[in-house]
């Protein structure tokens, strides 16, 4: 067997009394990409930090071993460490603009590199730095080089996060969530750059993610890591073919798959725990529909090799069989009347240099009982929407219908209690939507105190219950302060908090994209219970055209404040849809390691402060050449109506958007 | 131009702020009581009420506040000498030292410019490099001591570190002098001079470095303090993780990654400093004797010395916005996000 790149046994990594990994060994072998997949707090990020020899004060390696190209860097000296960085081993992490130094140039932070590992001059350095910005086709390499990092835009920072990371030429890239900051289009232009680059210099990588669907793309094998240790590991396809531990089949189940029936996820009950209080025996017993009393609560638990090159950490995985249940499909929905209008809505901001138009124009209905999907890239305009909605910002132009009343000139704390009651929302997130200093339950009576004003202390009590009752929260957690609960509970404290008034329209502005995918699913799930029992409208905004294509009844595309499409869920992503939807589609994910690479869409985001004329897409449209001249160019599409209710903003007619 | 715009409109500020303030110290120099006691100041202590009222009359102290005002300021004609007035340069007389105010500011705020300078030389380089020590890695034993250090002297008000410092080094029968007096270190009775009234002719290390420390003390505390803060959070930056991971060097990551960063709350605040020494320099020159500003300040408040003191208040607002508009300039250059717009 050759000398792998790097191999860790057993490697156990202590912050103060806590064990934040533990035991863990794993090979990545030459030019091979290695997933490790994990929620937060799994200790995914803490195994790459150890390997860079950068835990930070408090931090050690307790036991086990790390080995680089056959050397052990357990105890190498400070100047050693610096040798290998950089030059060995190398990190992109997650945000890109906090990853560069923010006043100096990128061209000088670039050149950086060869000067520290190479010995070059000056003037090498700087020729290098382009060299590595055109290597990964980045447009006008010397504008870049001048530019300080806050002047370019987040896929253009991480594409430069990573030319400065592979200008040494490392043997090892450790790749830390290098996408979940970015748009779903963006996100697949990079992973095509990463496969790239393994194709052409055969750098092996260590890819860290929590997205298996993405990991499925890139890696050749996956290591799943669940509370600091792992839960099992082996080749990708095998994983996905047959998981043989309850958490990655779990996982697997939770996975939103973009071209499957429509049903909400598989949800997984509860959450990880943190450090200080795994249980004995399995971790994630409790859990596990599987865990035997008696058995799963005892340690040791020790890791098999169940398969060549497949290893697990379950002591019932013989007896586990396949997939777990998949969630039911939904019911069809039991759509009512119009409830919520929106007519010429438009929203502009002055700024400097010009005016931003964040939305325009978007017209549209919401019906009762029914799930709408607001679906886009970042800056399209779907949170000013939302906020407009909500009468946090005050429309330019345009009707706002709740209910028949106009609201739009009436702000959230002007609008009568009745109608605010009546449209909530559920905000990204919840760690920064409640208040710290007030326990959970407290904020959520506030709530219904102020919605259903003047009830006796003992009915605030009881209407407290039913709410922690419907989002499915113990009781006993209303006591705690917001940061003692987890993700999860906390994003159902805000979804409590916006039921308190009984509303008809719910505004979830990406209400589960600040979670973990075991608990996403089941925050999810109560959304769409509530939704069904309550029939109430659910204005779901997400960027998750996976998720969208399992829960949504219509969905809403926005494209630089404009409306581009607008129709019923399973005609967009089944029978004919605008080219940016399909863009879009074609650049999600898919949760199969066999399937082709999602394909990127070519071309930059246009600024919202120079909108192109005619259709806001057609500098990057790739049907762009099938319509004549300049139309694209010249004329803004109507949204025409191409089926009942299915409304498309292009100029290609309609039976040539078929799929 | 967009910097242009910002001067600008912080011109205006400081313009009618500063006319503002001067109006009220002028009402409140003018109200009756202070009046009475200019008239018996000026002519006797045993005037009759009478007396003090033709005196004022005399002196055109009878006519209303604004047009007294108006003539100060030089907008109004003013008897003898047509208009002249502060916009024409003409500060009036001061009583105390029966010399243009003018003069006397000159020379007090050049006086206090050198103790300023000094100051500054002191505290800047001190403050920043302390603050960078302790920041570079926070929690460290470095820090700790730093932090206490700094601390202490940040709580310590100029009237206290001054009267230590004089007992310590400059008293001939307490500190440290004696004893070095008797071993025969020293020639003189002390090591460093308790009154910096000398400095007015020349500046020396032996007249100078005690004021100079004790105006310096305080800030180069809180700067300090600032600086570390500042420090410790660029730190702990990813683009701080970045650059390690690059292989740099501790010293280049401190000092090429941090500090620019860093840097951009402690010179604003170095700036705000300044008016904030003024306050100091109030204390520390009355209490060493020095002949600069805040002395004259002292000097023109005890006196009522109306003139002087609406020079020296004009001078003071002047001071303070300047300094104002300077550190949000600065503020600018050290950050291109900023500077982008």
């Amino acid at each position: 067997m050759t000398e792998p790149v790097l191999a860790l046994e057993g490697l156990t990594v202590r912050f103060g009394s806590r064990r934040v990994v533990e035991d863990l060994t794993l090979r990545i072998g030459p030019g091979e990409v290695l997933g490790l997949a994990g929620e937060s707090g799994s200790g995914k990020s803490t195994a790459a930090l150890a390997i860079l020899g950068d835990l930070g004060p408090g931090g050690r390696i307790e036991a086990g071993s790390l080995r680089f190209e056959g050397r052990e860097l357990r105890g190498l000296a400070e100047r050693e460490w610096r040798a290998l960085r950089g030059a060995g081993i190398a990190l992109v992490g997650q945000e890109p603009m906090a990853a560069l130094n923010p006043s100096m140039r990128v061209g000088a932070q670039l050149a950086e590199v060869p000067r520290l590992h190479g010995r070059a001059s000056r003037a090498e350095a700087r020729a290098a730095a382009r060299r590595a910005l055109e290597e990964l086709r980045l447009p006008d390499p010397d504008r870049m080089l001048a530019a300080y990092p806050h002047q370019l835009s987040g896929g253009q920072l991480q594409r430069i996060v990573l030319a400065m990371a592979l200008m040494a030429e490392p043997r090892l890239l450790i790749l830390d969530e290098p996408t979940t900051a970015l748009d779903v289009t963006v996100e697949a232009e990079i992973m095509a750059l990463l496969r790239g680059i393994r194709r052409t210099r055969g750098t092996a990588m260590l890819f860290i993610g929590h997205d298996l669907a993405l990991m499925a793309g890139i890696c050749d094998r996956l290591a799943v890591l669940y509370a600091g240790r792992l839960a099992e590991a082996g080749p990708v396809a095998q994983i996905f073919e047959r998981a043989r531990h309850p958490y990655t089949q779990a996982l697997l189940a939770a996975l939103p798959r973009i071209y499957a029936a429509r049903r909400p996820p598989a949800p997984l009950p509860g959450s990880q725990p943190l450090p200080q209080d795994r249980p004995p025996g399995c971790a994630f017993a409790p859990r596990c529909t599987h865990a035997r009393r008696g058995l799963c609560d005892r340690d040791p638990v020790p890791l098999e090799t169940v398969a060549l090159d497949a290893v697990v950490r379950c002591l019932r995985w013989r007896e586990i069989d396949g997939a777990p249940e998949a969630a039911p499909a939904l019911p069809g929905p039991d759509i009512g009347g119009p409830i919520l209008e929106v007519e010429g809505l438009t929203r502009r901001f002055g700024s400097g240099r010009g005016t931003v138009h964040a939305l325009q124009e978007a017209s549209f209905t919401a019906f009762e009982g029914e799930t709408l999907a607001i679906v886009g890239e970042s800056g399209c305009g779907k949170s000013t929407l939302a906020r407009l909605l909500m009468g946090l910002e005050r429309a330019d132009a345009g009707t706002i219908r709740l209910r028949g009343v106009e609201v739009q000139d009436r702000l959230a704390g002007r609008r009568p209690r009745d109608l605010t009651a009546a449209m909530q929302m559920v905000f990204q997130n919840p760690s920064d939507t409640l208040n710290p200093a007030i326990p959970a339950g407290r904020q959520v009576m506030r709530a219904l105190e102020l919605f259903q004003g003047g009830l006796p202390a003992r009915t605030l009590r009881e209407g407290l219950a039913d709410l922690l009752g419907l989002v499915r929260l113990s009781p006993a957690l209303a006591q705690r302060m917001p940061r003692a609960l987890s993700g999860g509970q906390r994003q159902r404290v805000g979804i409590a908090r916006a039921l308190a008034g009984d509303p008809a329209v719910l505004v979830a502005d990406e209400p589960v994209s600040a979670l973990d995918a075991s608990v996403q699913a089941a925050v999810i799930g109560t959304l769409l219970e509530l939704q069904r029992t309550r029939r109430a409208t659910l204005l779901f905004i997400s960027h998750d055209l996976a998720l969208v294509r399992q829960i949504a009844d219509r969905v809403m595309v926005l494209y630089l404040g404009r409306i581009m499409e607008i129709g019923p869920a399973h005609r967009i992503f089944g029978a004919l849809c605008h080219p940016y939807t399909r863009a879009l589609l074609d650049a999600a994910p898919r949760p199969d390691p066999g399937a082709p690479p999602p394909s990127p869409l070519s071309g930059e985001r246009p600024s919202a402060l120079t909108p192109p004329s005619g259709c806001p897409f057609h500098g990057r449209c790739p049907r762009r050449a099938e319509l004549p001249e300049t139309l694209c160019e010249d004329r803004l599409p109507p949204l025409a109506e191409v089926a009942p209710g299915h409304r498309i903003r292009c100029h290609l007619p309609p039976e040539r958007l078929r799929f | 131009m967009r910097v242009a715009a910002i001067l600008l409109r912080r011109l205006g500020a400081l313009l009618a702020t500063a006319l503002c303030l001067s109006l009220l110290v002028f009402w409140l120099t003018h109200l009756p009581p202070n009046l009475e006691k200019l008239a018996k100041s000026q002519g006797s202590a045993r005037m009759s009420d009478a007396e003090v009222a033709s005196w004022l009359e005399r002196s055109g102290f009878d006519r209303p506040v604004p047009v007294l005002y108006g003539e100060w300021l030089g907008l109004l004609p003013k008897a003898g000498c047509g208009r002249c007035g502060v916009v024409q340069g003409d500060w009036g007389q001061s009583t105390v030292f029966r010399q243009p105010v003018a003069e006397v500011l000159g020379r007090s705020l050049a006086a206090t410019g050198w103790l300023m300078l000094w100051v500054m030389v002191v505290m800047v380089p001190t403050a920043l490099a302390l603050g960078v020590l302790a920041g570079m890695r926070e929690g460290s034993r470095t820090d700790r001591a730093i932090s206490v250090a700094t601390i202490l002297t940040a709580a310590t008000p100029e009237y206290v570190s001054g009267v230590v410092l004089v007992a310590l080094f400059a008293s001939a029968t307490a500190g440290l002098s004696p004893l070095l007096h008797e071993t025969g270190w020293i020639e003189g009775r002390t090591l460093f001079q308790g009154t910096a009234s000398g400095a007015m002719n020349g500046i020396t290390f032996w007249n100078f470095a005690l004021p100079v420390v004790t105006v310096a003390l305080y800030g180069t505390g809180y700067v300090a303090r600032i600086t570390r803060a500042a420090m410790a959070d660029a730190m702990t930056q990813p683009y701080v993780r970045t650059a390690r991971l690059k292989g740099a060097s501790q010293s280049r990551i401190v000092l090429v990654h941090a500090l620019r960063n860093a840097l951009v709350a402690p010179v604003t605040v170095i700036l705000l400093q300044l008016p904030w020494l003024l306050n100091g320099v109030v204390i520390v020159e009355t209490l060493f004797a020095y002949k600069g500003f805040g002395w004259t300040l002292v000097q023109a408040a005890g006196n009522n010395d109306i003139e002087l003191l609406l020079g020296c208040a004009t001078v003071a607002v002047t001071l303070v916005l300047a300094t104002q508009g300077l550190s949000d300039l600065a503020y600018r250059a050290l950050n291109p996000r900023l500077r982008a717009r």
